[in-house]
């Protein structure tokens, strides 16, 4: 059976501008009920629109039909045997005697159903959270490796090299007096006294990167040293290069482990 | 009639002990509420008695053989949507017949009667029902529970989880397709 088809409802395409009125009035029975009988401007309308009639008196065949059809009772003998062939069919199994094809919509009612993998959908939802999970971790983990200061070790010659601004070979790595990855005061080399004040050596992630050491001057660096005069007189840090672009607040990069702090005498200073 | 009744009550009743009564015990509670409603919808769908009770029992089988009682999301939703596909299956496998039994009398010659109902309000009601079948499935469930079972928008807005608003809208849009497919009173 062929719907007629046309707009974007499917439903026919009114001739009359006053057709949806109609065919919301007459196929709509909460609104009959509601306002008790057809208002009275349609009423006026239908005898003057032959259009709008013929629509009405489709949708009222409609209805009519469909009430005969709601009025159709149900014996009280057929729901006996109706409910004693279903539990007589129950209690043997529930086998059905006759069996349809049914076609599509019992699917729906029911979520999961029929779906393999639906015992698997806990662990397989709880797989992929912890995968995701280790995904993070890592990242997190391996951006923390690459921001963190890389720590003079006192079997790696770093810092200085025999070309040093402040070169020479024969001074002793000032960080072997630190402990590896920790902030901590040590007495500046001979090499630094010419910079307190105004310069700091920062040797850039030098055990990873195999970098030289760089002479960096910051005006962030000069500020820390005022703020606490006499006490700091240059830093030695070895962030990752990306590290000292990030970082603003250079105090915060000295506290952290792997960045320590050169203290100076009143002599060096001099 | 009463022994009728009788016996209906006292299957529906499970016995002391009666494991498979216990186990399926859910299931005559479904029929107890649901099953009045269900019966005047396979009634008011195919109006063959023999017909309405082959589906009733094959309604209630389908949820007592269902594997596992836990993998429907609403119970009432699938015993109405069963019952509702059960009764369309019906209506299609006698149209497919009839048409069949149409071909071979066109071909030999009118040897085969077709039986078919006599009175025109019954063939009316037919060509009703056969235009509710062919209706989209969405706009067929709001006919079924709303002019069948006799459900308010509210109540079979949460059997087809959807709004009573699109309900009420989904009923309307089914009005003025069955109107336009219905005979005109002259053709009938």
């Amino acid at each position: 059976m062929n719907f007629e088809k046309s707009g974007s409802l499917g439903l026919v395409k009114p001739h009359c501008p006053k057709q949806p009125w109609v065919m919301a009035t007459f196929a709509d029975d909460e609104r009959l009920l509601a306002k008790g009988a057809i208002p009275s401007g349609l009423v006026v309308h239908l005898r003057q629109c032959p259009s709008c009639r013929a629509v009405a008196d489709k949708l009222q065949r409609a209805t009519s039909q469909l009430q005969r059809l709601a009025t159709l009772g149900v014996p009280e003998t057929l729901q006996h045997q109706g409910d004693l062939r279903v539990t007589q069919a129950i209690r043997e199994g529930g086998r059905l005697t006759r069996r349809y094809e049914t076609p599509d919509l019992e699917e729906s009612a029911c979520s999961h159903r029929h779906w393999p993998l639906s015992t698997l959908r806990w662990p397989l939802a709880a797989a992929a959270v912890l995968m995701v999970g280790v995904g993070v971790a890592s990242w997190f983990s391996a951006a923390d490796e690459n921001a963190r200061p890389t720590a003079i070790t006192a079997n790696e010659p770093v810092w200085p090299f025999d070309d040093d601004v402040f070169g020479d070979a024969a001074q002793t790595n000032p960080s072997e007096r630190v402990r590896t990855g920790e902030a901590g005061s040590v007495d500046a080399p001979p090499g630094m006294a010419g910079a307190a004040g105004s310069k700091v050596v920062t040797t850039s992630a030098a055990r990873r990167h195999r970098h030289r050491p760089v002479v960096w001057y910051s005006s962030h660096i000069e500020a820390a040293m005022t703020d606490s005069p006499g006490t700091i007189q240059a830093a030695v840090v070895m962030p990752h290069r990306r590290d000292t672009k990030r970082h603003t607040n250079w105090r915060d990069l000295f506290d952290r482990p792997g960045g320590f702090l050169f203290t100076t005498s009143p002599r060096d200073k001099e | 009639m009463e022994n009728a009744a009788l016996a209906a009550q006292t299957m529906i009743k499970p016995a002391e002990g009666d494991q498979s009564s216990k186990r399926h015990r859910w299931i005559l509670r479904v029929m107890e509420t649901e099953g009045p409603h269900i019966l005047a919808l396979l009634r008011r769908l195919l109006s063959n008695e023999a017909d309405v009770l082959d589906a009733y029992q094959d309604c209630f089988c389908k949820l007592a053989t269902f594997p596992g009682r836990h993998g429907i999301s609403s119970v009432r939703a699938y015993i109405y949507r069963t019952a509702s596909n059960i009764g369309i299956e019906i209506i299609r496998t006698r149209a497919r017949r009839s048409g069949h039994l149409r071909k071979i009398a066109a071909q030999q010659g009118n040897l085969v009667d077709e039986p078919g109902p006599s009175d025109p309000d019954d063939a009316e009601l037919d060509i009703l029902r056969e235009a509710i079948a062919d209706l989209p499935a969405h706009l067929r469930n709001v006919i079924h529970l709303r002019d069948f079972c006799g459900f308010s928008y509210k109540e079979l807005a949460a059997i087809l989880n959807i709004d009573p608003a699109t309900a009420r809208v989904y009923r309307r849009h089914a009005i003025v397709k069955l109107s336009s497919v219905l005979p005109r009173e002259a053709d009938v």
